[in-house]
């Protein structure tokens, strides 16, 4: 690993002004376990590590009258094994839960969780500079593309690894960021941007801004949802792809339907046709085969993903058969 | 900088770019914790912080600065071993030995929170430690013996020698 | 079978409480005074010719100690055959081409990359089949074959045989290529004093090593010295590898001690791999049942060099030459190099991939028999007679343990009795308990196994006995983890007469163990267990001569018992053991055995039968091993715990290959693109099936204490036992392996597509 200053500020003006002296020279770190591998491996140099782990206000759960916030220093291990969260938002549990393994969940940040970089192996080997780190090229989409994109791919097929997003997409989550120009918010939905918007971030941030947590409102009473992942093995493996699925039933119809699909897209990828499908439909009368093919109607695989495509149809059809059952 | 190690208070000096494995095997000669992958990907390196399972390749040391870190050398007392090391000895739970010390850190962090784990539990929370001799069926029988036999007190710890360099004679 | 006193018992292993206690050390925690760190740069190319190398910018890095290329006079020493110690050509990403030594590793890494390499590429080939093609470029001189020819072993006809069939089935069977990856990545520290080098490396034959080392470095073995610590495991991956010579030939230029340490990727690349096949394997069949022919062609990649690969194709075709009573098989074996890593040795060396086939087919031969799996085993497994035929090697010359010639009985075999056992054990034949989704589909499968059963190379122990009564077992043989020298130490106290304790093992240092072989092809347990229990009965005969002599009675009247000369028939103590050697004339008394082992008679092998109770997700294509059944006949089991864990991990372990385990190459580069442990998908806790384990303890009159092979057989039938319980619990037979969630999904896609 190259040599670095490593630096630990208490407050958010603080990291930022750090942030935003050396432009390109510093880098943000919370638990650090995406970073350091990307360290180790030379795929960044940054001389200067700014820690967000010193700074209070970004830690911890805040319950308010009709949401939560959740810090972006929370670690995965806290957000898995919280209580009142587990039962008042199950699928964040769920997600969490779903993450690696226990020692990166005891480190690693919600933050960062949404703020993580590729996993697609050409990016992740030096070898290749590939588009993700600056080139012109993405390997993927004449390579070994098992693992890539399936739907919604551009200048690359590399897929967003992260389990929190659709998860908390599928429940309106707003995420709350702290930058040069101040606070603001946003639909967390939006954070996301696609390799053609954004060729080295897969967010909209700019530089020196810094993700300080994440607002969700309370469900409504009627409301159920589940998130599903599937894994080469169980634990340790990112998705293979994931459904986050949300639903309100009232008098026996779906009245409000979110189907977010992780591990399938450049960004966590919102299924309009599928929820559209739903939404209005009597309980009894939802053909969940139906809006599998809808979720999907766009895929367009690679030369070794098709089966993600029949994997995903399968997810979205139980989580739905699941969630309607609840 | 200042880290608590073993029950011990110490000042040490780390370049920032150190991981917390690089301070504990070449500054404290703590070699228990090993390199497996440095990519926090096998677990063989696993200690606990603050009484949770880290791994120690993919933590800065400076990550670490003014925390309580427990490697595997600080599990033994003058007592003898730990009830989770003479469960694994008595279940014959490792075979070449290179992720056992990781293991035992990681089961006595499972127990440090969770005194009865069920299998679930234990598989849960032994599933970023890798062994490659898939000893995993007497490590499963490991965990369980130990199961409600820790002692939370704290206890005088034999692990503190700090050994010195293997050199030998000329060979 | 006679009750013994310290064999049979679950014995403490050896060696454990300081791995419990982080004590233990093992190669990369050794540090010598003035220690320097090294590093090595692996070629990006799969095919060049190292043109030149610019070291200038490299050595003018402070602290830079050493820096070696190919052009440097040290490089040209050739080791395992084709291998030199740097080589100005580079056949795959990932061949060694340099290396350094510095103060520090951030030195050490600047180096590398200072270093100013011109390549000169070439045309690459990573697919073993096309890399026979006529129009291939040639990797080593001689061509891409490896031996000019292929590997044919026959018995009788197999195209009579085919003919006289009233079935023939045929298919082709894909193996992919994976890791051992143990979890140590491979590490050497070596340091020279005047002339003479001693190496501490990570090692599972300290004699073979130094031989290694002797060879490339033009340095005679007597002024070698290699010591192996605690070894971090390599299921046999860990030999043939350059890592020990870049240490030495750095330590030599810089005139310092140097540590090298594989980092993970550049074990996964430039350590060993398993040998990817592609099997066409044929059977003939009666109608009754009987098998009349079985024709294997079989194509392994080996990769850039050959390691063991010689080896591997052998003993790829045992399972399809002896497992089956059929007077007629064929074997034609390929072994071709590619621009891949180096494929050699890994538990089973072969035979998983070629019993994968034999046992997936046999399966589908039952089936469309219309006769039970298991039925159609117990009809046609080889027996204690062996194949059918006359002998034709000389009757005075040691049985080959892979034979294929007719007419020799094994020394003993328990196959039968493993089927029976194993299939009782899993329910076979009763209705299979329905899991609770109805998108989890549940089946049962079993296969069998065949396995060289421990006779190996020449081997040497010696027993001493100290003055405080304690015994010192002197062997080569280096405990790999599997527990040998627990294993050999309860063997020790057997022969000699005293407890497990009394014994201590000495071990892994070249200059003071007798010579031994590597602990390899399951026969540390027989072949060194062999020249134990020799040398520990000369032992105790020298230690009756003195007590006949001490106590004046007549020697055939005298035992050595639980650490105590007792009384032949009433087992009345006499004297202790710790006496007497306190009275020895000498500091010491001690004695040597060598021992060639083997039968001319018999073929001594071991046996096998596994049954695996699967689990299908329709939804996600996982599959998940609920319940496992492993019976084996390793003969007598000398320590029953450590032998219970060493089959439960050779299924698990195996369970990788079987399910989730490759090792991926990009086509277009040559580069292995998921060199981590997180990509390459070793089996986890999480995976762990519950596993019953049997073991049928046949009476073996060669072995010693009638202990056969263990180490390898577990991982040999596990592939074929899954397979075929996948295909029972979804109806499609799968055959390539590993079975990942990919080729379920798409094989359950097109069952649906062809109803």
């Amino acid at each position: 690993m190259n040599p670095f200053e490593f630096v630990e500020p208490e407050s958010l003006e603080e990291a930022v002004s750090l942030l935003t002296k050396e432009p390109g020279r510093a880098e943000v770190i919370a638990g650090g376990t995406d970073l350091l591998s990307e360290l180790k491996d030379g795929l960044r140099r940054p001389e200067r590590l700014v820690s967000l782990m010193g700074v209070e206000e970004l830690g911890g759960v805040r319950w308010e009258r009709d949401r939560v916030w959740l810090g972006a220093s929370l670690t995965l291990g806290s957000l898995a094994e919280d209580e009142r969260l587990s039962g008042e938002y199950p699928i964040l549990a769920q997600a969490a839960r779903s993450i690696a393994t226990t020692q990166i969940r005891s480190v690693a940040t919600l933050g960062g969780n949404l703020c993580q970089r590729p996993r697609c192996w050409y990016y992740r080997h030096p070898g290749f500079p590939c588009y993700k780190k600056g080139g012109v090229h993405c390997y993927g989409v004449n390579g070994y593309n098992r693992n890539l994109a399936i739907l919604g791919h551009g200048a690359s097929v590399m897929v967003h690894p992260s389990d929190m997003a659709p998860a908390l997409i599928a429940m309106d989550a707003r995420l709350e960021s702290f930058g040069p120009r101040g606070r603001r918010t946003m639909a967390l939905e939006d954070f996301f941007a696609g390799p053609n918007e954004q060729q080295m971030q897969e967010h909209v941030l700019e530089r020196g801004e810094i993700v300080t947590g994440v607002f969700v409102s309370k469900p409504p009473s009627d409301a159920r949802s589940v998130f599903l992942k599937a894994q080469d093995r169980t634990g340790e493996d990112f998705a293979l792809a994931s459904v986050a699925a949300s639903a309100s039933v009232s008098d026996g119809a779906v009245t409000r339907a979110r189907m977010i699909l992780g591990g399938v897209a450049p960004v966590p990828y919102r299924s309009q046709k599928a929820e559209e499908y739903l939404v209005g439909q009597a309980v009894k009368e939802v053909e969940s085969s139906k809006a599998a093919e809808l979720a999907l109607c766009h895929a367009r695989p690679l030369r070794h993903n098709g089966f993600k495509v029949i994997l995903t149809k399968n997810l979205v059809r139980h989580a739905i058969e699941t969630i309607l059952k609840q | 900088m200042r880290l608590t190690v073993n029950g011990r208070a110490r000042r040490v000096d780390a370049a920032h770019h150190w991981t917390l494995l690089r301070l504990l095997r070449d500054v404290l000669a703590l070699t228990g914790a090993k390199v497996g992958c440095d990519r926090g990907e096998c677990g063989a390196c696993t200690v606990a912080v603050d009484g949770q399972p880290v791994y120690a390749c993919q933590m800065l040391a400076m990550q670490a600065r003014g925390k309580e870190v427990v490697t595997v050398e600080g599990l033994a007392s003058e007592e003898g071993l730990h009830p989770v090391q003479r469960a694994f000895l008595e279940e014959d739970a490792g075979q070449c030995g290179y992720c056992t010390p990781g293991f035992v850190m990681a089961a006595y962090a499972l127990l440090l929170r969770n005194p009865s784990p069920t299998e679930g539990e234990i598989r849960e929370a032994l599933a970023g430690n890798l062994c490659r001799c898939n000893a995993y069926g007497r490590i499963l029988e490991g965990v369980k013996a130990a199961t409600g036999k820790m002692d939370s007190r704290p206890r005088p710890s034999r692990g503190q020698a700090l050994r010195g360099n293997d050199g030998e004679g000329c060979g | 079978m006679a009750r013994l006193s310290v064999v049979g018992r679950s014995v403490v292993r050896r060696g454990l409480e300081e791995k419990l206690t982080g004590e233990a050390r093992y190669t990369a925690d050794l540090k010598l005074p003035g220690m320097l760190h090294a590093r090595v740069l692996l070629s990006p190319h799969p095919h060049a010719e190292v043109v030149s190398v610019d070291t200038s910018a490299a050595e003018a890095v402070p602290g830079v100690h050493a820096v070696f290329t190919p052009f440097d006079d040290e490089a040209s020493g050739l080791f395992a055959g084709d291998m030199r110690v740097l080589d100005t050509r580079v056949r795959f990403v990932g061949d060694e081409v340099a290396a350094v030594a510095a103060e520090t590793e951030e030195e050490a890494d600047r180096a590398i990359e200072l270093l100013g390499v011109e390549y000169r590429e070439l045309p690459f080939e990573t697919d073993a089949g096309k890399a026979l093609r006529p129009d291939a470029t040639d990797i080593h001189e001689g061509g891409n074959l490896w031996g000019g020819e292929p590997l044919v072993l026959e018995r009788g006809d197999v195209e009579a045989g085919l003919r006289e069939a009233d079935m023939v089935l045929e298919e082709t069977y894909v193996v992919a290529s994976h890791s051992a990856a143990p979890l140590e990545p491979r590490a050497a520290v070596a340091r020279w004093c005047e002339d003479r080098l001693t190496v501490w490396k990570t090692s599972r034959g300290v004699h073979q090593d130094r031989a290694h080392l002797s060879a490339a470095l033009g340095v005679p073995e007597e002024r070698i010295r290699v010591v192996g610590p605690h070894f971090g495991a390599g299921y046999g991956a860990k030999d043939e590898s350059r890592c020990a010579m870049l240490a030495a030939v750095l330590a030599r230029k810089a005139g310092r001690a140097v540590r090298l340490e594989y980092s993970r990727y550049q074990e996964f690349v430039a350590g060993r791999v398993r040998h990817g096949a592609v099997i066409e394997l044929k059977v003939g069949l009666k109608r009754s049942g009987e098998i009349t022919a079985i024709d294997n062609k079989t194509l392994m990649n080996t990769g850039a060099y050959l390691a063991s690969g010689a080896g591997e194709l052998r003993r790829a075709a045992q399972g399809g030459l002896y497992l089956y009573r059929c007077p007629n098989v064929r074997y034609e074996g390929r072994l071709a190099y590619t621009n891949s890593p180096v494929a050699g040795s890994y538990r089973g060396l072969g035979a998983p991939q070629g019993h994968f086939a034999v046992e997936a087919l046999m399966d589908q031969s039952a089936k469309s028999l219309g006769i039970d799996p298991v039925k159609f085993r117990l009809m046609n497994h080889v027996g204690l007679e062996g194949q059918l035929g006359r002998r034709t090697s000389p009757r005075d010359l040691v049985v080959d343990t892979q034979p294929v010639e007719g007419g020799i009985p094994f020394s003993s075999n328990g196959l039968r009795e493993c089927i029976l056992r194993g299939a009782e054990a899993i329910g076979w034949g009763t209705a299979v308990e329905e899991a609770v989704e109805p998108h989890l589909k549940r089946g049962v499968g079993m296969a069998t196994c065949i396995y060289r059963g421990g006779p190996g190379w020449e081997s040497t122990a010696r027993a001493v006995l100290q003055r405080d009564g304690k015994v010192d077992l002197h062997t080569g043989v280096v405990d790999v983890g599997q527990g040998s020298h627990t294993v050999l130490g309860q063997m020790a106290a057997e022969a000699f007469g005293c407890g497990y304790e009394e014994v201590r093992v000495v071990s892994g240092d070249s200059d003071v163990a007798p010579h031994s072989p590597i602990t390899a092809g399951s026969t540390a347990t027989f072949s060194a267990g062999l020249a134990v229990k020799e040398a520990s009965e000369k032992l105790r005969n020298g230690l009756l001569d003195m007590a006949s002599t001490y106590l004046e009675r007549a020697k055939d009247g005298l035992d050595v018992s639980e650490g105590f000369i007792v009384a032949k028939g009433s087992g009345e103590r006499l004297e202790s053991v710790a006496v007497l050697a306190s009275r020895m004339p000498g500091k010491f008394m001690d004695a040597e055995a060598s021992v060639v082992p083997g039968s001319a008679d018999y073929i001594v092998n071991s046996f096998a039968a596994h049954f695996a109770l699967v689990e299908v997700d329709l939804l996600t294509g996982s599959v998940s091993v609920v319940r496992y059944v492993a019976a084996h006949d390793s003969g007598r089991i000398i320590n029953p715990l450590a032998a219970v864990n060493q089959v439960e991990g050779g299924v698990s372990q195996t369970l990788g290959l079987t399910l989730s385990e490759e090792l991926v190459t990009d086509g277009a580069s040559g580069v292995t693109l998921n060199g981590s442990f997180l990509e390459h998908k070793c089996p986890t806790i999480g995976q762990y099936p519950e596993i019953e384990t049997i073991f049928v303890e046949t009476e073996d009159p060669i072995a010693p204490f009638g202990a056969k092979a263990l180490g390898e057989p577990p991982s040999v039938p596990v592939a074929a036992a899954v397979i075929n319980a996948v295909y029972n619990a979804v109806g499609v037979r799968f055959t390539e392996i590993p079975l990942t969630p990919d080729k379920v999904l798409e094989g359950l896609a097109r069952k649906v597509e062809a109803a």
